[in-house]
């Protein structure tokens, strides 16, 4: 699949500037850690003595956001102990990013599609939705025989 | 503390049901309707929902903003401060209880965003806390415990597990599930395959799978499944409902599950879509939708009728 990460790249930037070495990986409270292989790709927003910083490297994980403020944002609900286990309620899991210092999205269209924004698992995070898409979903889901 | 308190976002239409008689169980299909819906703010993502009688709902992002909703008063909007991550919430009648993630401490947001601190949720070392859910007066916490390698179901501040899982053979690997409630039960819904539903009667402690879904998944590549999610399973009147959600795609599977814990159906559905509470004491289920934005739609419930044959 191509894939432009722009995300990825800005990510590292404000990665160097900001975030401390990313070695291990915090797997949350409770002073539990967990080491987790890293491959390249996703970027995570990972905690540390109250400080949030992205980590790169992570498997399982959604992208992040480096922000000078707080060190980084999630651009996902599954970001944290939970990232491992992306989720929305929505079932979709297509997350428009929250804005951040870096609010800049990369889109990419598939097979002349509408845009589509995936993290490196290939989880769609956001896309684009047109009016004729949404029209059918709420045709499709105003009334559910199950 | 900021706190906008007034109705946002686009009330596209908002009739909410009153409480509803229970209808008799029938062998026939379950049929949802939409009756309501509430486009959320643009910037919102749904972390969790807390529901109560009356129509009363909240719902809470990772970035600790919680929106309230109710019938009076409509969609109002509270900015939790910076430092807190809510991990759990509950309607109470003097406001939300909730319980910060980071810090294990729990307050109440009260009457003009009053926030009164209180006391933290006793852990264990090695807990990490999932979720927690405010239910008849006490916390129970959804953790996964490193030391043991266990996910546990507690009460907070008792001895002991309502439910423990066979312990896991890394960290990694220890199951996570969802709580909601069925009846005076607990159901717990594992989040990843082979999303099993538990149900733990909290006054005995004792436990019963569902049917297990294994002939429903086989359509499903094996390296597909590790994308599909499941969200918590709803009850409802004869049964409960449970969402599996494909995380690359719109697909998802509306799976029904009889009282008897049987899978009575399986339906696909190709719509970016998600069941997630009931309304305590209403004939009437929560999802979340996306069409464009994020929106929560309202359904009620009907069985269809069994057919009558003609003497």
């Amino acid at each position: 699949m191509k894939r432009i990460n722009l995300l990825a790249i800005l990510s590292l930037i404000g990665l160097l500037a900001v975030a401390p070495p990313a070695t291990a990986q915090s797997g949350g409270r409770g002073g539990a850690t967990t080491m987790a292989k890293t491959t390249q790709g996703c970027w995570v927003c990972m905690y540390s003595n109250g400080a949030s910083y992205c980590t790169g490297g992570v498997p399982g994980n959604w992208n992040c956001n480096v922000t000078l403020e707080n060190g980084c944002l999630t651009s996902s609900p599954g970001c944290g102990a939970g990232a491992m286990l992306p989720l929305d309620p929505d079932g979709a899991a297509q997350y428009v990013s929250r804005g951040s210092a870096i609010g800049l999205t990369t889109v990419m269209a598939e097979g002349g599609g509408p845009p589509i924004r995936r993290n490196c698992e290939g989880v769609v995070v956001a896309r684009y939705q047109a009016p004729e898409n949404i029209e059918g979903i709420r045709a499709r889901t105003g009334s559910l025989s199950l | 503390m900021h706190r906008f308190g007034t109705a946002v976002g686009t009330l596209l239409a908002l009739c909410l049901p009153g409480t509803a008689v229970a209808q008799a169980c029938t062998s026939g299909g379950l049929s949802l309707e939409a009756i309501a819906v509430q486009a959320l703010p643009a910037t919102f993502g749904i972390e969790g929902v807390a529901t109560a009688p009356g129509g009363r709902l909240a719902l809470w992002s990772a970035e600790g903003e919680l929106l309230e909703l109710d019938r009076e008063h409509g969609l109002i909007r509270h900015h939790l401060p910076d430092s807190v991550r809510p991990i759990g919430l509950g309607i109470v009648a003097e406001g939300y209880r909730i319980l910060d993630e980071r810090t294990g401490r729990e307050f109440l947001l009260g009457t003009g965003d009053s926030l009164r601190w209180m006391e933290p949720v006793a852990l264990q070392t090695g807990d990490m806390l999932d979720r927690a859910v405010w239910r008849e007066g006490h916390w129970l916490l959804l953790v996964r415990q490193a030391a043991a390698r266990e996910f546990q179901l507690r009460v907070a501040g008792a001895e002991g597990s309502l439910y423990r899982s066979a312990p896991a053979e890394s960290l990694r690997t220890i199951p996570r599930y969802h709580l909601s409630d069925a009846a005076g039960l607990l159901l717990l819904t594992r989040f990843t395959r082979p999303f099993d539903v538990i149900r733990v009667d909290p006054a005995t402690g004792r436990a019963d799978t569902l049917a297990p879904l294994t002939a429903q998944l086989t359509g499903i590549p094996a390296d597909s499944l590790t994308h599909w999610r499941a969200l918590p399973a709803v009850a409802i009147d004869c049964g409960m409902l449970l969402t599996l959600s494909d995380l690359t795609s719109d697909h998802r599977l509306l799976v029904r599950y009889s009282a008897a814990g049987t899978v009575d159906r399986v339906t696909a559905l190709d719509a970016p879509l998600g069941l997630m509470a009931r309304l305590p004491g209403e004939q009437t289920v929560l999802a979340a939708r996306r069409t464009g934005d994020l929106e929560l739609v309202w359904y009620d419930w009907h069985w269809a009728r069994e057919p009558v044959a003609s003497p």
